[in-house]
């Protein structure tokens, strides 16, 4: 499993670490992504070759403060990027060893929501406003698996059951306005799992809701995926959330992917500044209430991206090297990288 | 929704009552002697002006006078013109030109106004879209009159592809050219609403959701999005029913159709009191109903409105 940062023009192919799984392939491999948005403002460089990759029946967090790409690179794999302004510069995503990006509009389509599919952030906004719930989540059911109109509305239900929205029998025909937060993105969910996906993308998925309701949905989405088998992508900022759910976490910065660890590693032992700031500024719930911990300073502009590493304005341990180069990815062992000239220290505790 | 509907049509009521009380009262105070009117050139002579005063009230208070007015109204008597036809056959003779004329704008409207914003919509900032949305904007800048004369001069005397008056012979086509000139206000303001929403839409969260589900793009437009896109649209036309057949009135002026519009015309001209009001009071009763209908519309078509 490798999760590597690298210029376009960088010949050397990552190294795997570890043994791919049997076939040789990944489910879903996301490799050297770059995306551009064209805007008036200039072009912003959104994605700098962004690689991961997730297999079934273990989840991955993508983590990252917003603009940092988290959410591009989830609809660059569903296609559902707006192009233009975005425009894919080069890249790989594969999905059960075939290549997407250059797959027919057809091909790719049936791909969608049946291999891989996806829940939104804001599920107000991302339901249909005019269509009631059991015909958005029957919807797929009947124009993709030409299921009869009765049976997919059975179908329905019993999704909503399984996401445990109480009395979905009599919900069905109510609209996403007549939900509470909490539901309607349980809405989403059963929707999402319709055509029983073999690749979950969760994109914020608890960012709108309450504490409490938060635990809900990623209790629900952990079960979800140990009962299905599925591949899970949690993208979120959020070091709590994921902390509970995720096997490995993937943060993200200025479009790139700069550590990557197993939850025990990351949290334990970061290799990388930016992640160690993260974990520092979580709120502690001991002790009197003290000043909140924050980063200083903010992400970049992605129209002028800082020379060297990215992060180096906002870093405590920055040297010359980092204004002027580009840190590769660094090979901690175990599958743990860290782009930062000085990996190995921030690892040791050294720095 | 029923409670909803009965207080809306509550408040009609008052409305019409209201706004034909106000209609009455100022044609009341315009009308110097509509007994001489009513005799044109000829002496009237006292006997005979006493006995028409009484036979039409016109010694009574102004609320008395409208009151027996409503009465005959609500009671299915119109009353009589100045000129002493039956109101009833005046309309009976002018509204189907009016509803036939007013029915073939409205197609005019909906069919090009519609198709056209869902195309500019769809591919925004595109050749189609720029040269509508110019075309609108002259359009939505000319007056109806200015419109009427310049479209029966081209269209009509110069290169005779319609008739320049009407010619009951031709059937419905005689309605066309007026219909083209009434509508085009309409038609502009349709297509660039129809274009906003459907470019609104498309943006939306919702789109991006149905796109994951992996549906196609026909699909994706023409169930998600058009469905919400036209919420705005089809309000809008019901509202203009009411306009439209208001802008019947010069246009039916300009191309000589004998219809509703026309009718009223030659009213205002002739002092006509009774006619007038009862043509105007039928106006304000089609805003009414029309307004009704798209508040009513409104909760059908968009769940988030509910009438409790």
């Amino acid at each position: 499993m490798t999760t590597a940062t690298r210029q376009p023009d960088d010949a050397t192919v990552p190294q795997r670490d570890d043994a791919p799984p049997a076939g040789g392939r990944h489910l879903l491999e996301v490799q050297d992504l770059f995306v551009e948005f064209h805007t008036r403002e200039g072009v912003a460089r959104v994605l700098n070759g962004v690689s991961y990759d997730v297999d079934a029946g273990e989840t991955l967090a993508v983590l990252g403060e917003s603009g940092s790409g988290k959410s591009v690179t989830a609809q660059a794999i569903m296609g559902i990027l707006d192009v233009p302004p975005a425009v894919i510069r080069a890249g790989h995503i594969r999905y059960d060893g075939r290549e997407l990006l250059t797959m027919a509009e057809d091909e790719r389509r049936a791909i969608r929501g049946a291999g891989v599919a996806m829940v939104f952030q804001d599920a107000l906004s991302a339901l249909n406003p005019v269509f009631p719930v059991g015909w958005q989540i029957a919807e797929g059911l009947r124009v993709r698996e030409g299921r009869s109109q009765a049976d997919a509305m059975a179908r329905a239900i019993e999704l909503m059951d399984r996401v445990r929205i109480p009395a979905a029998r009599d919900r069905v025909r109510d609209y996403p306005h007549q939900f509470s937060g909490g539901m309607r993105q349980r809405v989403m969910i059963a929707m999402a799992l319709a055509l029983g996906p073999r690749v979950l993308i969760a994109d914020e998925p608890t960012t709108a809701l309450d504490v409490t309701v938060q635990a809900q949905i990623m209790d629900l989405l952990a079960d979800l995926q140990r009962e299905t088998g599925m591949a899970l992508i949690l993208i979120t900022h959020d070091l709590g959330v994921v902390a509970s759910v995720a096997d490995r976490i993937a943060v993200m910065y200025a479009g790139r992917i700069v550590e990557h660890a197993d939850v025990y590693t990351l949290y334990g032992r970061p290799g990388h500044p930016y992640t160690r700031a993260l974990i520092d500024s979580i709120p502690r719930h001991h002790g009197r209430a003290d000043k909140l911990t924050t980063i200083s300073g903010l992400p970049p502009n992605l129209t002028r991206i800082p020379r060297g590493c990215p992060f180096h304005p906002r870093c405590p341990l920055r040297q010359d090297v980092c204004t002027t180069d580009v840190p590769p990815s660094i090979d901690l062992g175990d599958g743990h990288t860290s782009a930062c000239h000085f990996a190995e220290e921030v690892f040791d505790g050294r720095r | 929704m029923s409670r909803f509907v009965l207080r809306r049509l509550l408040q009609s009521v008052l409305t019409f009552f209201g706004a034909t009380l106000i209609i009455y009262a100022l044609m009341f105070s315009v009308t110097t002697d509509p007994l001489q009117a009513l005799a044109g050139e000829r002496p009237l002579s006292p006997s005979q002006r006493a006995q028409l005063t009484a036979q039409y009230h016109l010694d009574e208070p102004f609320l008395v006078q409208y009151g027996y007015y409503m009465r005959g109204l609500l009671t299915g008597d119109m009353g009589r013109t100045i000129t002493g036809r039956q109101i009833t056959d005046v309309l009976a003779e002018a509204w189907p030109r009016t509803l036939q004329l007013t029915a073939i704008t409205m197609l005019i409207v909906i069919v090009f106004g519609v198709t056209g914003g869902v195309f500019a919509g769809l591919r925004r900032g595109g050749v189609f879209d720029q040269t509508t949305l110019a075309i609108t904007l002259i359009v939505i800048g000319t007056p109806v009159f200015v419109l009427g004369t310049v479209f029966q001069t081209v269209f009509a005397v110069e290169l005779g592809w319609f008739r320049p008056s009407f010619a009951p012979e031709l059937g419905i086509a005689t309605y066309v050219l007026p219909a083209i000139v009434i509508g085009l206000l309409s038609l502009a303001t349709t297509m660039r609403l129809t274009r906003t929403s459907v470019a609104e839409n498309l943006r939306a969260d919702y789109v991006r959701t149905a796109n994951a589900k992996g549906l196609t793009r026909n699909r994706v437009v023409g169930v998600h999005v058009l469905r919400n896109s036209l919420i705005p649209v089809i309000t809008f036309l019901a509202t203009e029913l009411g306009g439209l057949m208001s802008g019947a009135m010069v246009t039916e002026g300009i191309f000589n159709i004998p219809g509703v519009g026309g009718r009223l015309f030659q009213g205002i001209r002739l002092e006509d009191g009774p006619l007038v009001v009862t043509i105007v009071s039928l106006i304000i009763l089609i805003y009414l109903v029309s307004n009704l209908v798209v508040d009513v519309l409104y909760a059908v078509l968009d769940p988030r409105i509910r009438h409790e």
